[in-house]
Order: C-alpha cells, then sequence, then structure tokens
C-alpha cells in the first residue's frame, strides 16, 4: 500500500526516544528497584508461582485428608478449614490473578504493542512491592497464634469472624489487611495498563491489531478495576465488625449460651459484595487466558486465528456480562425467586459469546499446520478442558439443577476445571511460550512434554470423578464423609485414588521447576523469534530485549497480528512490523 | 443497588462510546499498511490525566457500593445521630476548595503563577478545614458511644464512608501542598498548568462524591433523589 506509515512521526508513538527514558544506574535499580516492566514481570511471576507452590503442598494435605482419613495425625478439622481456605484463596488471586496481570501483563503489554515501557514506571514498581507485602502479610497469618483463617476462601460472615471459626485472632485479621493490600497494589498497575494499552501503542497498531493477548489482559484489568472495589469494600467492613464491634455483616447472634454485642447486620449483603467480585473475578482469570490461547493456537497451527473480531467483540462481550450474573453463586441463599431467574437467564446468556470463542478455536486448528509443541500441548488441553468446565456451568446456572448440586463436590469440580486447571494450563504454556524471549534459551522439550502429560490426564483424574461424587450427594468443605448415610463406601476408594493421582501430579511439577532452572544455563539458544512467530515481541532487536526494548526507533506495524501462511512470503508468516513482503527487508 | 448499576451503565455508554470510534468492525487482516489516519488525536488527554480517570472511574464505583451497601443495611427512618449544621460547614468548606482550585487553574491560564500558588494555598486551608470538621463529627459519634456499639449501623457507615473518602481527601492534600510548594518555591515560569489540572479533578470528583453521600446520610434537599436511586420501593 502506498500510503504505508514510514516512521514514528506520523504515528502515535508516545514513550519518549531511549534517551529520555529512566535509566537504572546501580545492580539494585536493575534487578531489585527496577522499573522495567520486563523485570516486574519476572518478579510478580516468581512471587505468585512460589506462593503457589505454597498452595500446592497444602492441597496435598487437604487430599490426604479426604482420601486417608485420620492418617495425618495433625490435620484436625480446623485445620482442614485452615487448609482449603488458605489454598483457595491463594490460587484464585495471589497466584492466577497476579500471573496473568502482573506477569504476563507486564511483560507482554510494552513488548506486543511496540512501547517502550509502561507510561508510569516508578507506580508500576510501586505496584510490585505492594503485591509483596500482602503476599508477606498471608504468610505471615500462617505463623499467627492460633493460625490463618478457616473461614473458606468466601470469608463468609458470620462465621468468619466468629470463636468457632480457626483464625479468629489474627488469621482473619491478616487475610482481610491482606486483601485490601492487594487491591491497592493492582489498582497502581491496573491503571498503568490501560493508560500503556491506549496511549502508549506503536505507529501503526490500531486496537484492531492488536493481539488476542492484549485483547484478553485489556479487558480482564478492566473488570479487575471495577471488581476489587467489591471486594475491598467488603474486606473493610468486615475488618471493622471484627476489631471495632461494629455490625455491618454480623446479626444478632449467640455464641456458647452469650449473646454477643453484634446485631441488626446482613450477611447476605457480605454475600452480594463478595460475588460482585467474585464473578468478574473467574473472568480476570478466564479472559487473559483466552487471549494467550489464541495466540499459541494461531502462532503454532501457522494459521490465522478465525474470526478475529468475533473474538474481541466475544471478550468485550463478556466482560460487560460478567458484571450481572453474580447471584448464580446464591441461589441458595434464600433470595427472591424472581432474581433467581434472572440471574440465571444472564448466566447462561454468557454462554453464547463464550461458546463462539471455543468454535473459533476448533476452527482454527481446522485443517491447520499443526505443530505440537509444548505450548501447542497446553492450548490444545485447556480447550478441552474449558469446554469441560463450561459445560458443567451451564448445569448449575440453572437454579433447579443447582439447588441439589450447590455445596457438593460437582461444584468443586466445575470450578476446578473451569478456573483451576484451564487457566494454569494457559500459564504453563504461556510460560513454555515466551521463556525462549525472556531468557534467550529454550525449556527442554522432552521434559516438558513429560510435565505436560502427567498434569494433563493427571488433573482429569482429579477433578473428573469429583462430578461423580457431587452427583451422589457428597458435601465439599467436610472433614470426613464417614458416617454419612447417603455416601457409599465406595465413594472412600473414589477419594483415595484422587488423592493418590494429586499426589503425583503435585509431584510432576517439579519436573516443571527444573526444567526452568536448567534451561536457564544449559537451554538450547533460542534466537530472537524459535516459534516463527508474527507479533512484535518477538521482533525485538536483541533477545532476551534489553532496557527500552527496541533500541533507537520503534517499531512501526503494518498489519495484523496473524499473518501466517501467506502465500508467496519468503518464510511463511509475516512479521507485524513487515511493510510489504515485495519490500521484505525495507523494515526500519 | 441502582445506583450501582446505573454507574456501571454510565461507564459502559462511554466506553461504548469510545470503542464505536475504534474501527472495531474494520477487517484487519484486509489491509496492510496504514488502514485509517493515524495522526495523533489533538484532544486526546495527558498520559497522567488519563491515568487520574481511570482512578477516579474505579474509585467511584468503591463509593456506589457502599451506597449500596448503606441502603441494603440501614432503613431510611434511621439518619445519622448528629446535627446537620456542622456537616453543612464542612460541605461549604469542600466547595470552598473546588472553586479556589478552578479559580487557580485560571490564574495559571493566564500565566499569574503567583496568583495561582496563593489560591492552591487556599484550597489546600479549605480541605484541611474540610477534614477537622469531619474528624470533629467522628469524635461527637465516638463520645456518643454509638459509632462502634452494637446495632446502629447509620453511625458506623458515617465513620465507615467519611473516613474512606477522608482518606481520598488526605491524598488530595500530599498533592496539593506538593504542587502548592512547586509553585512557590520553583523559578517562573514554573509551568503549573498541567498539575493544577489534575488537582482540580481529582477535588471536584471528590466534591461530587461527597455531596452524594451527605444526601444519602442527611436530610438535604437532593436526598429524595438519591433515595429514589438506592431504595427502590
Ligand atoms: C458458561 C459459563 C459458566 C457458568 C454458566 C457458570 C456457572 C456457575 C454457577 C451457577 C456456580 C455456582 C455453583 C454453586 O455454588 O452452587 C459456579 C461456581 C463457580 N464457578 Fe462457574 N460458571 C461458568 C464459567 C466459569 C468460569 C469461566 C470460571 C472461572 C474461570 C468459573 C468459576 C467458578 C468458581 C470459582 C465457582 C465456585 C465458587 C465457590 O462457590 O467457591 N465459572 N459457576
Ligand atoms: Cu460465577
Amino acid at each position: 500500500m502506498s500510503d504505508a506509515i514510514t516512521g514514528p512521526q506520523d504515528g502515535s508513538a508516545l514513550l519518549p526516544e531511549a534517551d529520555e527514558l529512566y535509566h537504572p544506574h546501580s545492580w539494585w535499580t536493575r534487578y531489585v528497584f527496577s522499573q522495567d516492566a520486563k523485570v516486574i514481570a519476572i518478579q510478580y511471576s516468581g512471587t505468585a508461582l512460589a506462593i503457589g507452590f505454597v498452595a500446592l503442598i497444602l492441597s496435598w494435605l487437604i487430599r490426604l485428608q479426604l482420601g486417608f482419613p485420620g492418617l495425618a495425625a495433625f490435620i484436625g478439622p480446623a485445620e482442614y478449614y485452615q487448609l482449603i481456605t488458605m489454598h483457595g484463596m491463594i490460587m484464585v488471586v495471589y497466584l492466577l490473578t497476579a500471573v496473568f496481570l502482573g506477569g504476563f501483563g507486564n511483560y507482554l503489554i510494552p513488548l506486543m504493542l511496540g512501547a517502550r515501557d509502561m507510561v508510569f514506571p516508578y507506580l508500576n514498581m510501586l505496584s510490585y512491592w505492594i503485591y509483596l507485602l500482602a503476599v508477606l502479610v498471608l504468610v505471615v497469618s500462617f505463623f499467627a497464634p492460633g493460625g490463618p483463617t478457616g473461614a473458606g476462601w468466601t470469608l463468609y460472615p458470620p462465621q468468619a469472624i466468629l470463636a468457632g471459626t480457626p483464625g479468629q485472632e489474627w488469621g482473619i485479621v491478616l487475610m482481610l489487611i491482606s486483601l485490601i493490600l492487594f487491591i491497592a497494589g493492582f489498582t497502581m498497575g491496573g491503571v498503568n495498563y490501560i493508560v500503556t494499552v491506549l496511549q502508549a501503542r506503536a505507529p501503526g497498531m490500531t486496537l484492531m491489531r492488536m493481539p488476542l493477548t492484549i485483547w484478553g489482559i485489556f479487558t480482564a484489568t478492566i473488570l479487575a478495576l471495577l471488581a476489587f472495589p467489591a471486594l475491598f469494600v467488603g474486606a473493610v467492613m468486615m475488618l471493622l465488625d471484627r476489631l471495632l464491634g461494629t455490625s455491618f455483616f454480623m446479626p444478632a447472634i449467640l455464641e456458647a449460651g452469650q449473646r454477643l454485642r453484634y446485631g441488626g447486620g446482613s450477611p447476605i449483603l457480605f454475600q452480594h459484595l463478595f460475588w460482585f467480585f467474585g464473578h468478574p473475578e473467574v473472568y480476570i482469570v478466564a479472559l487473559p487466558a483466552f487471549g494467550i490461547v489464541s495466540d499459541l493456537i494461531s502462532t503454532h497451527a501457522r494459521k490465522n486465528i478465525f474470526g478475529y473480531r468475533m473474538m474481541v467483540w466475544a471478550i468485550v462481550a463478556i466482560g460487560a456480562l460478567s458484571f450481572v450474573v453474580w447471584a448464580h453463586h446464591m441461589y441458595v441463599s434464600g433470595m427472591n425467586p424472581y432474581f433467581g431467574f434472572f440471574f440465571a437467564t444472564t448466566t447462561l446468556i454468557i454462554a453464547i459469546p463464550t461458546a463462539i470463542k471455543v468454535y473459533n478455536w476448533v476452527l482454527t486448528l481446522w485443517r491447520g499446520d499443526i505443530h505440537l509443541t509444548v505450548p501447542m500441548l497446553f492450548a490444545i488441553a485447556f480447550i478441552v478442558t474449558f469446554l469441560n468446565g463450561g459445560l458443567t456451568g451451564l448445569f448449575l446456572g440453572n437454579v433447579v439443577v443447582d439447588v441439589p448440586l450447590s455445596d457438593t463436590m460437582f461444584v468443586v469440580a466445575h470450578f476446578h476445571m473451569v478456573m483451576g486447571v484451564a487457566p494454569i494450563l494457559v500459564i504453563f504454556g504461556g510460560i513454555y511460550h515466551w521463556y525462549p524471549k525472556v531468557t534467550g534459551r529454550m525449556l527442554d522439550a522432552r521434559l516438558g512434554q513429560v510435565h505436560f502429560w502427567i498434569t494433563f490426564i493427571g488433573a482429569y483424574a482429579i477433578f473428573f470423578p469429583m462430578h461423580y461424587l457431587g452427583l451422589l450427594g457428597v458435601p465439599r468443605r467436610y472433614y470426613e464423609t464417614a458416617g454419612l448415610g447417603f455416601v457409599p463406601p465406595s465413594a472412600q476408594s473414589l477419594n483415595a485414588f484422587i488423592s493418590l493421582v494429586a499426589f503425583v501430579v503435585g509431584a510432576a511439577q517439579v519436573v516443571f521447576l527444573f526444567n526452568i532452572l536448567r534451561s536457564l544455563k544449559h537451554g538450547a539458544p533460542a534466537g530472537g523469534n524459535p516459534w516463527h512467530a508474527t507479533t512484535l515481541e518477538w521482533q525485538t532487536p536483541e533477545t532476551p530485549p534489553p532496557h527500552g526494548n527496541w533500541g533507537p526507533t520503534l517499531p512501526v506495524v503494518y498489519r495484523w497480528p496473524y499473518d501466517y501462511s501467506v502465500p508467496g512470503a519468503p518464510e511463511d508468516f509475516l512479521p507485524q512490523n513487515q511493510p510489504d513482503p515485495a519490500h521484505a527487508g525495507a523494515v526500519p | 443497588m441502582t445506583l450501582v448499576l446505573l454507574y456501571l451503565a454510565a461507564l459502559a455508554v462511554l466506553a461504548a462510546r469510545w470503542l464505536g470510534q475504534q474501527h472495531l468492525a474494520d477487517r484487519p487482516w484486509l489491509t496492510a499498511g496504514s488502514p485509517h489516519p493515524l495522526g495523533v488525536p489533538t484532544t486526546r488527554p495527558s498520559p497522567a490525566r488519563l491515568g487520574l480517570g481511570v482512578f477516579l472511574a474505579s474509585a467511584g464505583l468503591l463509593f456506589a457500593l457502599l451506597v449500596a451497601a448503606y441502603a441494603m443495611r440501614v432503613p431510611a427512618t434511621a439518619p445519622v445521630p448528629l446535627d446537620p449544621r456542622l456537616l453543612w460547614l464542612t460541605t461549604s468548606l469542600l466547595v470552598g476548595a473546588s472553586l479556589a482550585l478552578h479559580g487557580a487553574r485560571g490564574a495559571a491560564r493566564r500565566g499569574r503563577e503567583d496568583e495561582a500558588t496563593a489560591a492552591l494555598g487556599l484550597a489546600a486551608a479549605a480541605g484541611v478545614g474540610f477534614l477537622g470538621g469531619q474528624a470533629l463529627a467522628w469524635r461527637a459519634l465516638w463520645e456518643a458511644g454509638i459509632a462502634h456499639q452494637g446495632p446502629d449501623a447509620a453511625a458506623a457507615f458515617f465513620c465507615l464512608i467519611t473516613a474512606l473518602h477522608g482518606l481520598h481527601i488526605l491524598a488530595g492534600l500530599v498533592a496539593l501542598a506538593w504542587v502548592t510548594a512547586r509553585g512557590a518555591l520553583l523559578p517562573r515560569p514554573a509551568d503549573l498548568g498541567p498539575s493544577i489540572a489534575l488537582c482540580t479533578l481529582y477535588w471536584d470528583a471528590l466534591l461530587a462524591v461527597w455531596l452524594v453521600l451527605f444526601g444519602l446520610l442527611f436530610r438535604t434537599p437532593w436526598s429524595g433523589l438519591i433515595d429514589a436511586l438506592c431504595r427502590p420501593g
């Protein structure tokens, strides 16, 4: 095209050229108190994965109790509640949210958009350090007198702050403070991601040329900025109920025969606040996963993404709808039945854009030149797993089906498939995919395959049987089910089987850890673009990209990110910053 | 809840209008090169202003949710046990701070930086006065022993809501102090315009939030409207 852009001057290059960029001067400001989004991304991911490993170990202990009740003498009912609470909260908030937005967001937004860095680097650094503080407060609660809170990850009052609940003294207080810190830190990062996407894109990078990864992260960030305030309000109010004796959530209540001085509070109010945050939260995790999977599939099947526009619209639609479905978590809370009808309808409507995305992924794979690389294996596994979890979501979205299934293992199976396993698969896929850019070296593919197959098959062996347990009526959050007349003994054998698999899958993650560490030194050199991908992060002049990313001039974008298998192109793909195949080599 | 949904709807309208200008119906796979003119729109806000706007959108929802929680928890017939005249005083101080900031902004635009610095100082003083007045109200409630005792949620909500609002005011005061100090100490021209504009936006937003909160917690001429928005039926 003759009107192709010729240089940064006629585009919207907002960020200063290299000499105006903040420059780290010492080892400390380069690697520790760094304001470079790439370093911050690694700090975020490292911290999140570390605390995630803690949560993995907690899940082992949960399974130890469920599979072999009484075997571990140190797990009593109180400890059991603490285990499930901390496991859930860490995984959802401190691992998934932090990795997708703080980790992938920080690394990929500037690089994929052709920016030099985030727009507010200092704020970005602060965001990480507050996140770290939140994690530390959470860790401290394990060692506080009385241990961490055992209120369940949903922290429902009144029991969350009553004496019968473990961690009532310190645990719940530290948990709430940690959440408040997390939200404050996230808000700083979130403002940054949004302004960067809106204003720091390289010349030629229109919104409709952004990789879907960025669309997913961008929309999820907006959701987070609108969902976290609800959790913030809930956390502050509960903290006051606990510390000052206000009665925002606490009704008149007797404890050991004594009337507490609470009265008139509304526990349902907390549930509304929590789920006003909680449902968007599941899409805060899911939307970046959707985006990343789209890019992995397209790259490793050497095919343009099917229905790019529909994919973008679906992300936006899902994001908007996710704010009007929260009460599907409250069907059994005794709310007005008409509300149930309303929320069931909106819940089922979300399935439409979600299904469109699944169809488009499958159609992208259809007759593609599929390379079964490790990232691709994880991406395909995500589609299958997400589909599975989405279908059980449709069951649960209907009030009449949900009421008997509520609070059974069926719900545990649903959300682990859809929000536990599926996004984790994407995180693994994303790490195998981008590790070469981050370090300049490939991860070992053979170890990756071992890691993948054990994790994927294992996750199904763990969570698929839980659907049956749920249908049998086995309740969730029970320390033991022995003696419940309606639970047949066979449920116990199934539980033992699930636990054994869980131990294997957990242990297999060591393979992943080993691979990451070993490949730092011994991985095969990756070169700048090992997957022959089109997006900008693979076109940096150096790998790993140095501070400022692009050398003297910003890249200029000439095309969308999915030009794969282009007929006549010299290499079967055209990077986004390549003007025209005919002029190849004229790239600035 | 209606207020929260209306707030979200307003944001959705803004987002939809913006998305409407982003060529979402483009077929990006057909157009290589330059699909449409990419010149920098001249009206584009500075990154700091956009960032502040995004933050305020998030903080605004925080207060909308507090309002919804108040409406769900406290019956309309249970007002905060406080003399509203004190609150009218603090409200007028907050209005004064906003007016002073608008004055400072105008002065900075005309290049009268000393005048602008003086107006900034005035705004900061009014802001401190506002917080002082709120603190008096908290003390009155605390001494009456109702803020933190049992079922009287109206007083507890008053403290919670005004404290969260007050924290935002405090942050605004820090920013004001910083800009004022720059105005007083830096050699001319200190180019205060952009920073003053940011402060003005922030303080105007906090004033708007306060007016809603005030109308919710006390009987004001606009309380009927707020009740209609957050207490259906
Ligand atoms: C079509 C899509 C979906 C539908 C219709 C749906 C529906 C539901 C319903 C009705 C419940 C409540 C079950 C109960 O407590 O009785 C539920 C729970 C849950 N869903 Fe989904 N869901 C969908 C997708 C997702 C996605 C994409 C995620 C996460 C990425 C997710 C994560 C969760 C979680 C974490 C819970 C359990 C929360 C708890 O009680 O601890 N869901 N889902
Ligand atoms: Cu939900």
